[in-house]
């Protein structure tokens, strides 16, 4: 993998790669892929399903206290006045 | 150095021979002296004496459970109210848990005392506690060698006699392996019989938080204390039926013929093997034909699930947070500075395997094989207790050994992770040491829900080995 694919990744991911890692992390990348590569080879009938023993889970939506509100807000980073902080998002 | 079982420490506090006080005590000093970095943190005298309070009051009134007033420790990415937990990264090292895991809530419920969080792979992505932000874990055997991971610090906590019991989490082998290098029991429960509310999640479709102790009636205790459905997990179950012990294992065949075995751990094995048949084991080889390759469908699945799990933690939310002008430049800035390189590594082909063009060939093909092992798992469990197989191929390796080639690091979870990709629960109990005094494990992968089986075996393996 090259580096222009590793930034094109990174960037998807919201991942700051710094230029002088961008060469060992595709050649880790590509490695484990070239390991993984291997079930491209596997003939398979098509089932799909993800879990075991459940498809769909509903549950009545009832309000119970799970953490303070407040809490929750101070575990941003930045915060003011009861709300979180970012940077201006629309010009 | 043996330790005291969870039911012969609940009897002496309860005939009076000591007190939860001084069990607990005990137990801290001996954590506060240790040199292995296997806790993040020990929670301070005030705060366990708190709890010890608690745990007092329930024995006085007659409430007292089997670990009422014993020290657990628990891994450093499972929510204790009010008390950091950091998933050994730097992403969240000042991060407090504003709720409680359902886990833990049951825990507290039966007046357990939590001494401590301890040390992991960051975000338990690794298999040796190195890629923790904070510093390798030794292993009590071999300060020289790895603790395994990622569940490390729980493994050596436990083995080194620091807490009666550790909680794990298991995504691919991260209780197994470490419980295998520490000569402890580890136990990868059914996926969705312990609530993940309040886990910090991995791969979702994989994680388990797992009971790690001394001994399998342990490991039996302590997980039926923390297990059951729960309306805050979506995927959680009712534990079903107990199956029944049939004295039939099948071991996959061909496991050994790939190499990598370290000899003496291969030679333990078989003479594991040979005591079972004494004791009226019928133990054969089976065909499992997609077994080894639920490694490769774990390193697309997992790194697919770990890039969505992951993409909250962006400097907005939780933790700390880079000063950077845009808003992109403020997610991708924390990202890249607070991740470790094993997880942006994760995240980056997890991100390639889900990008248009490539999601067929790799994720899709994997959840298709994933069903196909799971059906072949299936099938021979209908006939035999469990599939058996040493936990790992190898005793713990040295720190460093394998740091800069993930693929082989990767390879010491070719046998623990068949059981993530299936959801089924699996077991790794201590099966002897080599002539370094290295600890070997076995491992039984057994039928969903087949718990009570399992423990019967690892009892089995506790009296022959």
């Amino acid at each position: 993998m090259n580096t222009d694919e590793i930034k094109r990744l990174a960037n998807l991911a919201r991942l700051s790669v710094p230029e002088a890692e961008l060469e060992t992390v595709g050649k880790d990348v590509s490695s484990i892929l070239g390991f993984v590569d291997k079930i491209q080879a596997v003939q398979l009938d098509g089932q799909t399903q993800q879990s075991a023993d459940k498809t769909n889970v509903f549950r009545e939506d009832v309000v119970a206290p799970l953490a303070a509100n407040h809490d929750l807000i101070e575990a941003a980073p930045l915060h003011q006045d009861h709300f979180v902080k970012v940077p201006k998002v629309i010009e | 150095m043996e330790y005291p079982t969870i039911e012969q420490l609940h009897n002496k506090i309860v005939s009076g021979e000591t007190t939860i006080k001084d069990v607990v005590q005990e137990y801290y000093d001996r954590a506060q002296a240790s040199d292995l970095n296997a806790f993040r943190e020990l929670y301070s005298a005030e705060d366990v004496a708190a709890q010890v309070a608690v745990a007092e009051a329930m024995l006085k009134n007659g409430t007292a459970t089997m670990l009422t007033g014993l020290p657990i420790a628990i891994k450093d990415n499972i929510l204790f109210a009010g008390h950091v937990v950091s998933g050994s990264s730097k992403m969240l090292e000042h991060y407090t848990a504003s709720y409680d895991a359902t886990v833990i809530e049951k825990l507290k419920a039966q007046g357990a005392v939590i001494i401590g969080r301890t040390n992991m792979d960051e975000f338990a992505m690794g298999s040796s506690t190195e890629n923790s932000a904070y510093g390798v874990t030794k292993n009590p055997h071999d300060t020289s060698k790895v603790p395994g991971g990622s569940s490390g610090g729980s493994a050596a906590a436990v083995a080194a006699g620091l807490c009666v019991a550790a909680l794990g989490s298991d995504t691919g082998g991260s209780i197994r392996q470490p419980a295998a290098f520490c000569g402890i029991v580890g136990l990868l429960p059914t996926y969705g019989t312990v609530s993940r509310h309040g886990l910090m999640a991995m791969g979702s479709s994989l994680d388990v938080i797992g009971p790690m102790t001394h001994t399998v009636a342990d490991a039996e205790v302590f997980y039926n204390a923390f297990k059951g459905e729960d309306k805050y997990d979506g995927t959680s179950v009712a534990t079903g039926e107990a199956h029944s012990l049939k004295k039939r294992l099948a071991i996959p065949k061909g496991i050994f013929n790939g190499g990598g075995f370290d000899p003496e751990l291969e030679k333990n094995f078989h003479d594991i093997v040979t005591k079972l048949q004494a004791e009226g084991f019928t133990i054969d080889e089976v065909e499992l034909p997609h077994f080894a390759d639920s490694l490769a469908v774990y390193y697309i699945l997992m790194p697919a699930e770990v890039s969505s799990n992951l993409a909250r933690l962006d400097g907005i939310r939780y933790g700390d947070r880079a000063e950077s002008a845009s808003i992109n430049d403020v997610y991708g800035d924390t990202r890249g500075a607070l991740f470790g390189l094993e997880v942006r590594r994760r995240i980056l082909l997890g991100t390639y395997v889900l990008s248009h063009g490539y999601y067929d060939a790799y994720y899709n093909k994997a959840i298709a094989l994933r069903a196909t092992i799971r059906k072949e798992l299936e099938a021979v469990l209908e006939n035999y207790d469990a599939i058996f197989t040493p936990t790992t191929p190898t005793p713990a390796f040295s720190i460093g050994e394998k740091v800069n080639d993930p693929v082989s690091m990767y390879l010491s979870d070719l046998f623990t992770v068949p059981a993530n990709i299936a959801q089924h629960p699996g077991l790794s109990v201590p099966s002897g040491k080599s002539s370094a005094g290295l600890p070997f494990g076995v491992q039984f992968i057994g039928a969903r829900s087949g718990e009570s089986v399992l423990f019967e075996l690892g009892k089995t393996i506790e009296n022959v080995r």
